[in-house]
């Protein structure tokens, strides 16, 4: 019985710590966000190169960010479990325009990784044909 | 005391007995239930048929074997050699055989081409059926008769035009090795032109789609050294080749490719550079297909984009997005050193290091040892060579196992027909033993030392047969690359096969009929125990081999237990001597072979079987409303598919499918059928190869259909477009009466272009159709010059009639200001004041009704914007306002003067 709350109460925690992750993610709101509100809500990066002003790029674990002059332009996420398969995304935006093309110089590589591109939502989303996978969510600001 | 009070309990309980009936009820159940249950364990010790798994019943059945029989028939092959030249005669002898071990049982029932399929042997029936897009002229197949053709291979011959009879042999031996097709076809997949024979923006002949002889011979080969995980992989279905003057379209720096839904692309710059080159190309595109079918097996989408690869490799993928230009940029990085990667491609990304790494690991071992971290080497050779090693000293190690495993698994038959050549079965054991014991050169091991030379001939001749290096590693004359591995072998077989002989001898003088038991034991559990149906039973267990090694001692000691006399020590040696016998990796091989070979026809009853399940979806129809029902299984790919058909097809996939395509087999025999039908643990098993297979085909039809509703709506909205336009240009009430803007007009003509939509589409969102066709057409309806100047004359009527409205209100509301101004500054009658007071009354009139004017123009202005047809004509607000301030001085001058206003 014992063992068994603190499962739950584990599950329940992690679970609570997964959610604020993904609330803080849709906080950063490209085109009005800046660098430091990403660092704010997301901690240090693992990664960042953020000397060319107009090139700047952050990276965590499962959240990628570019930014320009310190306003953030894009950002990329994984997709949730509900998101990874392309027919999700072709369903849900079916009413919006819909650019679906392939991701330059990735054959070579082995990869058939396409793009599927929402104009009016600002949402690009890349999906690996061979693994049948939505790899990335990425939202982005045009200006 | 003890015994006292003992049976003073018994008296007790036989007083007991005798009085209550329930006792009595349960003592008589408990007797039963204890009956039952010696009775199944007996049955369980006796019944040999029950311990063979269905794929080895079905498997000796086809091969007509039994387990444990001697079999030297092919001793016939001993100095055949395929590594030279391959020779019509052998490759016709093996399709044979191979054909036989795929015999089902089931007939195709239909023709090809003439050519009636119930003729052919299940296995090229099925791949008749199965590939027919693969087979011929794609834009001349109705020309084909293969009514004269007897097999497979004629027809392959006869579009090959090989009067050698080579390719087509070779072409259907790779299917029978494989599972694969060899493209016959001028039609490459995903090819942009969907015209057969043009590709890369060229016409070709037919013949330049064909693998020529020298690349067949290559295929030929490759065949025999493909280990087991890169053959029957339900993800891979075919190789393709691409012109020489073409280029892969996809890719067009790279000569071999991969598509994600079963085919490989390859261009004669990745196949004519030498063999080894040959076979490093092509296995490394067929283990990329290998890379997700182990990966779904593990539960994750591909082993190489696994954590445990990314991490061990150091890859890190960047993916950046271009917001103006739209564009993604994709790349790997590793963290190891250019020196850490085989080759060149092998840089790339996880899957093609993946793949490299497989393909030469097999073929240029010493070179992956170099260049690759050992960690993944041992990966591979683990879980996809099981453990073999192909430089020369593997090759050793393999042939030294396999001609010392085949002695173990014969040595029990030849020791047992030399007993019974030269024993005497009247005289008593005990004799036996001494005389065994007193001599080294009784007859008993003469016969047995004599069996040897020809044992090893087999053995090698087998090896040779069936092994790509075999020829080369046993030449014997100027074998510079194997030539002291040979050495060694022949020093060491010689050497383990004479110990064997002695350390029988041995036990025969020590344990002496404990040997004989021994050797009854051994071939019990040879001839019963199956240990493919062990491994069955434990290849979803987390540590499989454990539970293999485990349940094939406790299968051994449920004989050992009907001989009681015998001793712990030799039964330890028995166990030994049966794991070595039948050890983990090779039981797995061997399984897994069978396996697949018992589900090769079923992959095209499974097409068979999705096409009707894709079907009656379909006749379920279309609802753009429902919502999806997640997790999906079958997902569309990269296509939209209409909810209901998705969420049809789910359910119906676990359900249906496999009781449609019955895994199950048959064997005609004169008097009967013997069917094969798996048992749950089986089916499970079976499945786990399947996996992927039933999406990789539903996907493929997804394909085709997709491609055939866009045609179909293409020439759909050709016509449709010609007849919406004329019957909306003289529909005249809906189109140009009371309209007031081109935007309302084209509104209207998007409501009514419905109408002109297909009745049934599956793969297009009527939302994408509107984007795709409707609105165009919409667009073009209203733009059209006739349609344009009629709409013009209209929309101007509206206009003006809506600016009269406009004005009108602006008169009311202004007449009532001017009555309003007049009053307050009424016209005196003549007095004595009156004169000055009207002119300065006046004075005040005129101005009231100055600013009243701009007062009533905005009252005016919000009347209009309450009218119904306000919104098309919102945007005119500023016209408007300018034409009613340009009549200002017209009615103000009006209103001073006392005159009507209109």
């Amino acid at each position: 019985m014992k063992t068994s709350k603190i499962l739950i109460s584990s599950i329940l925690l992690l679970h609570l710590i997964g959610c604020s992750r993904q609330f803080h993610v849709a906080k950063l709101i490209p085109g009005r966000s800046s660098i430091d509100d990403a660092i704010d809500r997301l901690g240090e990066p693992t990664e960042a190169s953020i000397d060319n002003p107009s090139h700047q790029k952050l990276l965590w674990r499962d959240i990628t960010v570019q930014a320009r002059e310190d306003i953030i332009t894009v950002v990329q996420r994984k997709p949730a479990s509900y998101e990874e398969k392309l027919q999700f995304w072709r369903q849900h935006y079916k009413g919006s325009p819909q650019s679906f093309s392939k991701v330059d110089n990735t054959a070579q590589a082995g990869e058939h990784l396409w793009q599927l591109n929402l104009p009016n939502e600002h949402i690009n989303i890349i999906y690996d044909e061979s693994r049948d996978l939505v790899t990335k969510v990425m939202y982005y600001d045009v200006r | 005391m003890f015994d006292r009070r003992l049976k003073i309990y018994l008296k007790l309980w036989k007083k007991r007995l005798r009085k209550s009936l329930k006792l009595n009820a349960i003592m008589a159940v408990a007797m039963l239930f204890v009956t039952v249950l010696s009775l199944s364990i007996y049955q369980r010790f006796h019944d040999e048929e029950r311990l063979l798994s269905t794929f080895s019943l079905w498997q000796y059945t086809q091969q007509d074997l039994s387990p444990n029989e001697e079999n030297h028939r092919s001793i016939a092959s001993v100095n055949q050699c395929t590594f030279n030249e391959v020779s019509l005669h052998q490759i016709k002898n093996e399709v044979a055989q191979l054909e036989r071990t795929f015999q089902t049982g089931s007939n195709l029932e239909g023709k090809f081409y003439g050519l009636d399929l119930n003729k052919l042997p299940s296995i090229g029936a099925q791949l008749l059926a199965d590939n027919k897009d693969l087979i011929g002229d794609q834009g001349a197949r109705s020309n084909y008769n293969f009514s004269a053709c007897d097999s497979v291979a004629c027809i392959f011959n006869e579009l090959y035009g090989d009067d050698s009879k080579l390719s087509g042999y070779i072409t259907y031996y790779w299917y029978l090795k494989t599972g694969t097709m060899l493209s016959l076809s001028n039609y490459v997949p995903e090819q942009k032109d969907h015209q057969p024979g043009k590709y890369s923006g060229k016409d070709f002949e037919y013949s330049e789609f064909l693998f020529n002889k020298s690349e067949l011979v290559n295929f030929y080969h490759l065949a025999k050294s493909l280990p087991e995980k890169l053959t029957f992989i339900p993800l891979l279905k075919s190789i393709h080749k691409v012109p020489t003057q073409a280029k892969i379209e996809q890719s067009l720096n790279t000569c071999s490719f991969s598509l994600p839904k079963g085919q490989i692309l390859m261009h004669p710059n990745c196949m004519n550079k030498g063999e080894v080159d040959f076979f490093i190309n092509t296995t490394r595109e067929i283990a990329k297909y290998a890379d997700r079918h182990e990966g779904l097996k593990l539960g994750v989408a591909s082993i190489s984009n696994s954590k445990y690869w990314l991490e061990t490799s150091g890859w890190q993928k960047e993916s950046l997005f271009n917001p103006i230009s739209k564009e993604t940029k994709s790349n790997w990085r590793s963290k190891l050193s250019l020196n850490d990667f085989v080759d060149a491609r092998a840089t790339k990304s996880p899957i093609e290091q993946f793949a490299s790494i497989i393909a030469y690991y097999r073929f240029q071992p010493q070179r992956l040892v170099n260049k690759t971290p050992a960690e993944l080497v041992n990966w591979v050779k683990k879980n996809i060579y099981h453990e073999n090693v192909f430089d020369p000293s593997g090759l050793y190690k393999q042939f030294m196992f396999k001609v010392s495993n085949t002695w173990s698994v014969q040595e029990v038959g030849i020791w047992k027909k030399c007993m019974d050549q030269t024993l005497d079965p009247k005289k008593p054991i005990k004799e036996v033993q001494r005389e065994l014991a007193n001599s080294i050169d009784h007859p008993l091991y003469t016969c047995v030392e004599q069996k040897v030379p020809g044992f090893i001939d087999y053995a090698v001749g087998e090896i040779k047969k069936n092994q790509y290096e075999g020829c080369e590693f046993f030449t014997e004359r100027h074998n510079n690359q194997y030539g002291h591995q040979l050495e060694r072998f022949h020093q060491n077989i010689e050497k383990f096969i004479a110990e064997k002989i002695l350390q029988r001898k041995i036990e025969f003088k020590r344990h002496g009929p404990e040997v004989l038991i021994g050797y009854e034991i051994k071939k019990k559990f040879v001839s019963t125990i199956d240990p493919k149906a062990v491994y069955i039973s434990c290849f979803d267990k987390f540590n499989s081999q454990n539970c293999y090694e485990t349940s094939m001692k406790s299968k051994l000691n449920q004989i050992t237990y009907l001989h009681p006399t015998i001793s712990k020590y030799y039964t330890k040696t028995l166990e030994d001597d049966i794991l070595s016998l039948f050890p983990f990796d090779e039981v797995q091989k061997d399984t897994n072979e069978v396996t697949k070979r018992f589900l090769a026809p079923y992959s095209a009853r499974l097409s068979q079987a999705a096409t009707k399940i894709w079907d009656s979806c379909k006749a379920n129809g279309r609802d753009e409303k429902e919502k999806l029902d997640f997790p999906l299984s079958f997902s569309g790919g990269r296509y939209f598919v209409n909810p209901k058909l998705v969420n049809c097809i789910n359910s119906s996939l676990k359900e249906t499918i496999y009781d449609m395509a019955e895994l199950k087999a048959f064997h005609k025999t004169k008097d009967e059928v013997l069917e094969f039908k798996l048992k749950p643990i089986e089916q499970e098993f079976a499945l786990s190869f399947l996996q992927g297979r039933l999406l990789q085909t539903l996907n493929n039809i997804l394909e085709k259909e997709y491609l055939s509703e866009q045609i179909r709506l293409a020439q759909h909205f050709k016509e449709a477009s010609l007849k919406a336009l004329s019957q909306f240009s003289e529909d005249h009430d809906t189109f140009f009466t009371n309209v007031f803007s081109f935007n309302q007009v084209k509104k209207l003509c998007i409501e009514k272009i419905n109408a002109f939509y297909p009745e049934s589409y599956f793969y297009h969102p009527t939302e994408q159709i509107d984007i795709a066709y409707g609105h165009p057409l919409c667009e073009k309806f209203v733009n059209m010059p006739f349609v344009r100047n009629k709409l013009s004359k209209e929309v101007t009527r509206q206009w003006e009639l809506n600016k009269d409205f406009a004005e009108k209100v602006l008169v009311e509301k202004y007449q009532a200001q001017i009555d309003l101004c007049y009053d307050d500054n009424p016209v005196l009658e003549r007095g004595p004041s009156s004169a000055q007071q009207n002119r300065r009354n006046k004075y005040r009139r005129d101005s009231c009704l100055e600013i009243s004017y701009v007062e009533s123009i905005d009252k005016a202005l919000a009347e209009w914007r309450d009218h119904k047809n306000y919104q098309y004509f919102a945007n005119k607000e500023s016209q408007l306002y300018s034409h009613l301030k340009s009549l200002e001085r017209k009615f103000v001058r009006a209103a001073q003067n006392n005159q009507k206003l209109k």
